[in-house]
């Protein structure tokens, strides 16, 4: 039979074309360039990655693969629900799909598909999700998500990976592809300051940037940049010693280590890009409450939808900002 | 059927003759499915007949007409061809078939429905042989449908793809972004069958939310459609055929049957959806289909 690959893959041509490069020295990248550049370099690893795209790919900047291989990439449209259930498909098809879009849209709207269709069924889709939590550009609450963790972390054989900054997304990608179970992996929108160390980050494993006595403050995303900029303060100011935990695999959880600092500290912080329900505030707890009942304290969006604003405005007005952090565990060594 | 060798080529066998007998034949399979189906779902005590009963011609002329390309021995095997259950309700005539096929035991069948099974209320995929998609959530067995067709594609490879939907489920919007999706491709590896047996849980699908005309409706979404009496096998043996062989646009067969068909107690209403067999409606199933199987 006659296979015309070219209706099927490439049928549009209008593409912004830009180069991607990440660079480990640069004093601050986006995790969605660095993930579009490093997934080109993962193509010939795995014959059998194939991205989908549902109309957002010059967002996402997945073009780029898509310029170097034309027929490994499926432009869906605006169709989101129908891209999980392809995805799905291509799954069980022994293909290795990874469906892209804003994090509202590629959760929110297709949480039912991704349910049934995919984790269900055991499939290995990924998921990425770029845009997620409060600080898109001031396209405001439509575009923002702060439900994305709650929704995915709920949905069994479901794993869900939140890099700190660019180069633990780079350090993630190749762990999270080995891996077989479906994956939803979290990305931001603003440019975020280097704060991982290369070759540091090892899958469901958290990770304690800082060593401390005092307090121990977990985080993840962009969020873990700014406490690494609190704990500085803290210490040069108060000598209040911190101990800095990053959850950047939240499902499966590390409750090892986050355990063991609450155990060693007594008194935990949980600062979050995300509700309070259903966030890495409800699963440190979860977990701590069962095995070391510890006083832990939230900084997070506090069931309020966001709203229009530049990332650092909406961090400061929500109580995320370095200042708010600082002043959240002074409020709490007092 | 003996696995792999019993098709000398891959993909789809184009089998255009069929005779009087073989029709006959996938007739008696369609009844024999039925009665199974209700004995099934009188031990289950709950679960769906209505749909189960009105797609049995096409579940027979699929899986016993030489259409689908399987391999009982080598399930997912990736020469196969890919019957995709969109309404996933319909599950009872589906575990029925394969087991008929040699995919698993037919014992298990009375199994449906109870704590332990493997034959589950709605399909998981892979929860047994043969078993191509988790269906229950309606709409999304479509788009799964999609995926594996763009998979043949991807990979050059000629198999077919039929996906079974309801007519009540054409209500989804996830229909219609799959629909859209699979002409604006050109998949004609994909053939969907919609089962029009003008019921949903609620009433008639005419009262509830019509969907019709079905087939101006897919014409203008760029398929290639045809219509036909869905219980007669006839026609639907040689719209599969037809579908078959169409090239460059995604089919489908509009196929109007009637709801709880072969059981005069559910023919035609609204409850046959998700009816309890009783004791009486078995038994009288059994008269109406004894004699037709």
């Amino acid at each position: 039979m006659k296979v015309d690959e070219k209706k099927i893959i490439h049928r549009d041509s209008s593409q912004v074309r830009t180069k991607l490069a990440f660079d480990s020295n640069a004093k601050e990248s986006s995790q969605r360039d660095a993930y579009a550049s490093e997934i080109v370099s993962m193509a010939d690893e795995h014959p059998n990655l194939v991205l989908i795209d549902a109309d957002l790919m010059t967002v996402g900047k997945t073009h780029v693969f898509r310029e170097k291989y034309p027929n490994r990439h499926i432009q869906i449209g605006i169709a989101e629900q129908n891209m999980m259930g392809i995805a799905a498909g291509l799954a069980q098809m022994g293909k290795l799909p990874i469906a892209h879009s804003l994090a509202v849209f590629g959760i929110g709207r297709t949480f039912d598909q991704i349910r049934e269709s995919i984790c269900y069924s055991e499939l290995n889709v990924k998921i990425v999700g770029y845009h997620a939590g409060l600080t898109l550009a001031p396209d405001g609450a439509t575009h923002q998500t702060m439900e994305d963790i709650a929704l995915m972390t709920s949905l069994p054989n479901m794993s869900v990976v939140a890099p700190a900054d660019a180069q633990q997304t780079i350090d993630l990608l190749p762990q999270i592809l080995k891996n077989d179970t479906p994956t939803y992996l979290r990305l931001l929108f603003p440019n975020i300051p280097k704060t991982i160390k290369p070759g540091t980050s090892v899958y469901g494993k958290s990770q304690i940037l800082n060593e401390g006595s005092d307090i121990t403050i977990i985080a993840n995303g962009q969020l873990v940049a700014k406490c690494v900029q609190a704990a500085k303060h803290l210490k040069k100011e108060q000598n209040i010693s911190v101990e800095l935990i990053n959850i950047h695999t939240i499902k499966p959880y590390d409750f090892e280590t986050v355990n063991k600092s609450l155990q060693k500290t007594g008194i935990g912080l949980v600062v979050e890009e995300h509700n309070s329900y259903g966030g890495i505030g409800s699963i440190v707890s979860y977990h701590s409450a069962l095995e070391c009942p510890t006083k832990i304290e939230y900084l997070n969006t506090n069931d309020k939808f966001g709203t229009t604003g530049l990332p650092e405005e909406l961090l400061e007005a929500y109580g995320l900002s370095e200042s708010s952090i600082i002043k959240k565990v002074e409020d709490l060594i007092k | 059927m003996n696995g792999k060798n019993y098709r000398k080529k891959k993909g789809t066998i184009l089998n255009k003759e069929i005779n009087q007998d073989q029709l006959l034949e996938l007739q008696r399979i369609a009844n024999k499915l039925r009665l199974k189906v209700i004995e099934m779902l009188y031990h289950a005590k709950s679960g769906h007949p209505g749909g189960a009963l009105s797609s049995a011609e096409i579940i027979s002329a699929l899986y016993f007409g030489e259409i689908l390309n399987i391999f009982p021995d080598d399930p997912y095997s990736l020469d196969r061809d890919i019957f995709v259950l969109s309404a996933g309700h319909y599950c009872p005539i589906w575990y029925a078939a394969l087991a008929f096929k040699g995919f698993f035991k037919e014992e298990e069948l009375n199994t449906l429905r109870k704590y332990g099974s493997r034959l589950l209320g709605h399909p998981k995929y892979k929860s047994l042989p043969g078993i191509e998609n988790s269906g229950g959530s309606l709409g999304q067995g479509f788009s799964i449908a999609l995926g594996c067709a763009v998979a043949f594609k991807l990979d050059n490879k000629g198999n077919k793809v039929f996906c079974l939907l309801g007519d009540g489920e054409q209500n989804e919007g996830q229909v219609w972004e799959a629909a859209m999706f699979a002409s604006h491709n050109n998949l004609d590896n994909l053939i969907a069958i919609i089962d029009v047996n003008k019921i949903q849980i609620d009433g008639f699908t005419k009262d509830i939310l019509s969907s019709e005309p079905l087939d101006d409706k897919y014409k203008s979404f760029g398929w290639n459609v045809k219509r036909i009496n869905g219980n007669d096998i006839s026609q639907v043996y040689s719209a599969i055929q037809e579908a078959i062989l169409f090239k460059d646009k995604p089919s489908v067969i509009i196929a109007d049957t009637i709801a709880g068909k072969g059981v005069s107690a559910l023919e035609n209403t609204v409850a046959s959806h998700g009816k309890w067999i009783s004791k009486e409606v078995y038994e009288s199933a059994k008269i109406d289909l004894g004699n037709k199987i």
